[in-house]
């Protein structure tokens, strides 16, 4: 491409096709969902604002990494300023290197998790959408199933793990054919 | 499940400080421990991108698309809300790539013409019905996004953008939460679901069910009480309550069951409900010809 710069549908089209990879990349810097989702609402704003600055035909996934780097590291500095726990940052630029590495294969494995999370037993499913997509806490469904805390962290972990398998599994699957 | 393969000694309690990481109660010592292990060791960290990547993905499966553009300037409203739009046609296009080719994931070229909202369904067709849909009055075509459908009364045939049918008889109040479920919080709906919307969810006050193939019939009686009618192919539901949960269950055609407090009971199965009379649409058969 030897245009300046990108039109308005190349662009949604790709910051639409990235998304989820921002996420997940701003979530390895900053292991909070709700402050992820915050960041990534930043990060598409400065993407938008800053899109002149993108050069066609270099890597649109690196260049939103790089901006959600700053934004991530910029909320950061607020959370440490208010005393709130977090990772050493010299970890979390090590973090932050590997992971725009290592999220190469994101977006595979974000389609083969669609398909595991069909064959999830209706129960499974259910503790997954009162966690993830309700926002209930382990203490509050636990309360709900009458199970104890503990109990539940390992329902989710076995859950976890089964999914993970089950995305290893397709990829190998998809490799082979 | 297969454990991760290598297990260098820091291993378990680092394992236990992503897992408590990820539920967001990590102890200063486990933060202590995730410092030191993730300076040190490559592999470390490796797991723990691994983790918090898969976290990512599953925060971003069951709560999808959430971007609404809250105090955005117009224009960059307008971007934000375009990249929605372009998010749900790569999710439809994702669906379509389950069941056979479609168009190519970033087909992109109608996107600019479409009504910026993130849209799951839409009303096929209406009968004698009134309700809403957050302010707007409900019509044949409205497409609806996530959000409440009221319906006071009559007849409202909703179609997911997965392919299931819903028909909903009024009073009746469903949640759509994305192309592929919806919660039915008051009033009887039954749902066709074909082949490619297959693992199409309603959950109520009292269940959670997930659609084998192909339709089935909901009636939320009150917050304590669903009765499920499974009228043609298989179901699988859990009862669901604030203090119970029953492992998922397959039920198959011409089984009903009542769930209520976490249990399952069964019941006699009946043929009356929504859209069963009059049918909406030629091919919106509940009952196979005997």
């Amino acid at each position: 491409m030897s245009r300046k710069s990108l039109t308005e549908t190349e662009f949604v089209v790709l910051i639409t096709r990235y998304q989820a990879a921002i996420y997940a990349y701003i979530l390895t810097i900053h292991p909070d969902r709700v402050a992820a989702q915050d960041i990534l609402q930043e990060t598409n704003l400065v993407l938008c604002r800053k899109v002149g600055d993108f050069e066609p035909g270099t890597s649109f996934k690196a260049w939103a990494f790089r901006v959600a780097y700053w934004q991530t590291m910029a909320h950061l500095k607020r959370v440490q300023r208010a005393g709130l726990v977090a990772l050493d940052p010299e970890v979390l630029e090590l973090v932050a290197l590997e992971a725009e590495e290592q999220l190469v294969d994101f977006e595979e494995r974000h389609l083969a998790l669609r398909s595991c999370l069909q064959k999830l037993p209706a129960g499974d499913a259910s503790i997954l959408l009162a966690h993830y997509q309700r926002g209930e806490s382990l203490a509050e469904i636990s309360g709900r199933l009458g199970r104890t805390r503990d109990a539940l962290k390992q329902v989710l972990l076995r859950i976890r793990r089964t999914l993970r398998a089950c995305i290893d599994r397709q990829l190998a699957e998809a490799a082979r054919t | 499940m297969s454990q991760p393969p290598s297990t260098p000694p820091c291993r378990d309690p680092l394992d236990d400080a992503l897992d408590a990481l990820l539920s967001g109660d990590t102890s200063p010592q486990q933060l202590a421990l995730l410092n030191d292990t993730l300076r040190c060791d490559p592999e470390a960290r490796r797991t723990y991108i691994r983790a918090l990547a898969f976290e990512a993905m599953l925060a971003r499966e069951f709560a999808p698309l959430e971007e609404a553009p809250v105090a955005v300037p117009t224009r960059r409203r307008r971007w934000l809300a375009l990249a929605a739009i372009a998010a749900t046609l790569v999710l439809a296009a994702t669906l379509a790539w389950r069941v056979g080719p479609g168009p190519p994931p970033g087909a992109a070229t109608d996107v600019l013409e479409a009504d910026p909202e993130i849209t799951h369904a839409v009303i096929t067709s209406l009968d004698e019905a009134s309700g809403r849909f957050g302010a707007v009055a409900l019509s044949q075509g409205l497409r609806l996004g996530e959000g409440m459908v009221e319906l006071d009364s009559g007849l409202a045939e909703i179609t997911f953008d997965s392919g299931a049918e819903v028909t909903l008889e009024g009073p009746a109040r469903l949640q759509l939460d994305s192309d592929n479920m919806a919660n039915l919080a008051a009033g009887r709906a039954s749902a066709h679901v074909p082949e490619p919307a297959r693992g199409f969810v309603i959950h109520t006050p009292s269940s959670y069910i997930r659609d084998l193939g192909t339709a089935f019939a909901v009636d939320v009686r009150d917050d304590r009480e669903t009765d499920l009618h499974v009228l043609e192919g298989e179901v699988e539901v859990s009862a669901t309550s604030r203090s119970t949960v029953n492992p998922p269950q397959i039920l198959r055609q011409r089984e009903a069951v009542r769930l209520s407090a976490g249990r399952m009971i069964p019941i006699s199965f009946r043929a009356d409900h929504p859209g069963a009379r009059p049918p909406p649409r030629e091919n919106f058969r509940f009952h196979r010809p005997d």
